[in-house]
């Protein structure tokens, strides 16, 4: 930069105006805080278009993008001598993707020698113009004063969250890779040379990458929810492979909906306990009929009607509890945490990455027999949950949004679930009421038919779990099977599921 | 400090008030539980084993997130701030969504967890355009 000797927009401000004059000027003129906002904008791009054909060219740049952040970090004033906390974030990636490099350098197996991938290189030479210019104007800023140094903690922030969010795309491109790789060598009729440790992405070599790259993006998120502390001295972060991981769901859940239901809860968390009710019915039919391909169930002609009906019901009733929900209401904690391990712990089993996977597919998934008594076990603890549940509805103080509880009356009402008014045709709530976006008491229609609907959920749930408990009632059938699909060769046991999930990441304390 | 100043010119990244952040997320939130909403909508006409069950629960504990970073005594403004809301289909509630995550200034200590909302919600995203939003 020193040595652009063109000229900026700011030194020829009269030819700007002049309509016969188009200045012409490559020279960047971004500050550094609009550089990392570039970055930011990049990283997220390339994280929703991110697929499997990404994954080497990803691989190959992710180690130069660290050492230009790492450049960059290293030239922001205010660093304290010898080591600091502060700094063990990116010393620490710097030297994980260090290790990716040498272990890249003339490699011949995936992903080789190749190109690079054009938005993480877009991204690495801006941070490199970026601490170019801090090189060279750093020692104007102020850093030991408070906005000066508030500042140098936002870019330092918006730094690491940059490379949060590549590491994270680098890890879901990984995965897409794998399951491709996979559903190729089958739809050829190859066998698949795994990894030899228990994790449904270990295929060879993905699964070493998607442990190294994981741990890049466990390192930046750590900095980033300020636990960098914690995980340095060991805190344990539940991993995606853990084959235990959805009978702990489950029992978490279980615990949880029932400390939540047993207070006055908002219809919020009620809504959010029936819509997680109506996902473990809907993953449970696609796992029971995954086992029941693989021989681990014997087939019935109830089990997955029973199923199907109680999801249907679980989740019209969560409609008429989303009515009663207004938007920006807060979740208790733990159970919105829950939930979130409930859906990332089947998506392990029922997902490629944003679709659903074939029963074939699933059924060679490690710890399915395990899976599959988990979650019939959670059908069969359903129908006490919807009892529970109901009791909600017959709370006295229900109260919801006006617009949306004066649709549902009235359409409860035409479509029969509630008695009409006295006097024909009723305005149940006020167009004031309306108009002006009140919270208002729950009409006497929406009440019968939400009360209703929960009668329904309770006798729908306990059918369903009368079919799971005959199910569960084949058990040793399930253990032998169990012993059958473990002792199969893990070439064919082995498979890819979705993408990266985290442990209910967004919740964390 | 010319093009050293580290925050933005002329945007409103480190100079979004702590009122603009709070309504800047309310906003974020109405988006996403309308998403929410929507794609439920879908789920229930179609199977019960539908993934749209799942992407309705994860674009719903986003909303979660983003209700979680407010202020306790925050409350939604009775205007609707945001018009047409039901008209959007959900990919473009989900996008305006993270569109708005991109001022906030996430080095705050109350927005300790924004960084994940990101992630999330350019997974959903993701995801939303996968099944065919």
């Amino acid at each position: 930069m020193a040595t652009d000797l063109r000229l900026a927009y700011a030194d020829i401000d009269e030819e700007l105006f002049d309509v016969d004059q188009i200045p012409v000027t490559s020279r960047d003129v971004r500050s550094v805080g609009e550089m990392l906002f570039d970055v930011d904008y990049l990283a997220r791009q390339l994280l929703m278009d991110v697929g499997g054909d990404d994954a080497g060219t990803l691989l190959r740049s992710w180690p130069t993008m660290v050492a230009a952040a790492e450049d960059l970090w290293a030239s922001l004033p205010g660093r304290r001598p010898g080591a600091d906390e502060r700094d063990r974030p990116i010393t620490r990636l710097s030297a994980q993707a260090s290790t990716i490099e040498s272990s890249l350098s003339g490699r011949k197996a995936w992903p080789g020698q190749g190109p690079t991938n054009p938005r993480v290189d877009q991204m690495t030479q801006t941070l490199l113009t970026a601490a170019a210019l801090v090189r060279r104007y750093g020692a104007e800023i102020p850093h030991e004063q408070p906005d000066a140094h508030r500042d140098l903690e936002a870019a330092r922030t918006r730094l690491m969250h940059g490379l949060y969010l590549t590491a994270h795309a680098v890890n879901v491109a990984l995965h897409d890779k794998g399951r491709d790789r996979v559903n190729d060598a089958r739809g050829q009729g190859r066998l698949v040379q795994l990894a030899q440790h228990h994790s449904p992405y270990a295929i060879a070599p993905m699964g070493v990458w998607v442990d190294r790259v994981s741990a890049c993006e466990s390192t930046a998120r750590s900095y980033l929810t300020d636990r960098f502390a914690q995980a340095l001295a060991g805190e344990a972060i539940r991993t995606v492979d853990d084959p235990g991981r959805l009978a702990q769901a489950m029992a978490t859940w279980d615990i949880q909906s029932h400390r939540a239901l047993a207070r006055d809860l908002e219809p919020s968390n009620i809504l959010l306990i029936t819509r997680t009710q109506g996902l473990v019915a809907g993953a449970s039919m696609v796992l029971v009929d995954a086992a029941t391909t693989a021989g681990i169930l014997e087939p019935s002609d109830r089990l997955v009607p029973a199923i199907a009906e109680a999801g249907r019901s679980w989740s019209n009733l969560a409609g008429r509890w989303g009515d009663l929900a207004p938007p920006g209401a807060r979740l208790e904690e733990p159970l919105a945490r829950a939930a979130a391990e409930v859906r990332a712990a089947y998506r392990q089993f029922t997902h490629n990455t944003t679709t659903l996977a074939t029963p074939e597919v699933i059924a060679t998934r490690p710890g399915l027999p395990q899976a599959t008594v988990t979650t019939l076990g959670a059908i069969e603890a359903g129908s006490e949950l919807a009892h529970v549940v109901a009791e909600k509805a017959a709370s006295a103080n229900l109260t919801g949004p006006a617009r949306a509880l004066s649709r549902r009356a009235h359409n409860d009402v035409e479509s029969g679930l509630a008695g009409p008014g006295a006097d024909g045709d009723v305005v149940w709530v006020s167009p004031a009421d309306i108009f002006a976006r009140r919270i208002v008491p729950i009409p006497r229609p929406a009440r019968e038919a939400l009360a209703k609907s929960s009668a329904t959920v309770v006798a729908v749930s306990s059918a369903a779990a009368a079919a799971a408990t005959i199910a569960l009632a084949n058990y040793p059938s399930v253990a032998r099977a169990t012993e059958r699909h473990l002792s199969q060769p893990a070439v064919v046991r082995h498979e890819f599921t979705g993408p990266p999930t985290r442990s209910a990441p967004h919740h964390t304390p | 400090m010319g093009q050293t100043d580290l925050r933005l010119k002329g945007t409103p990244v480190d100079t979004l008030n702590a009122d603009a952040t709070w309504d800047r997320l309310g906003s974020i939130a109405q988006l996403l539980h309308q998403a929410a909403a929507q794609v439920w909508s879908d789920a229930d006409e179609a199977a019960p084993a539908s993934p749209l069950h799942d992407l309705g629960l994860g674009v719903y504990l986003a909303h979660s997130q983003a209700s979680a970073l407010l202020p306790d005594d925050y409350e939604l403004p009775d205007v609707d701030p945001l018009p047409d809301l039901e008209e959007r289909t959900p990919l473009q509630l989900l996008t305006k969504a993270e569109e708005l995550t991109r001022p906030l200034p996430l080095h705050q200590p109350d927005l300790v967890h924004g960084s994940q909302l990101v992630v999330d919600l350019c997974d959903l995203i993701r995801e939303a355009r996968g099944l065919g939003y």
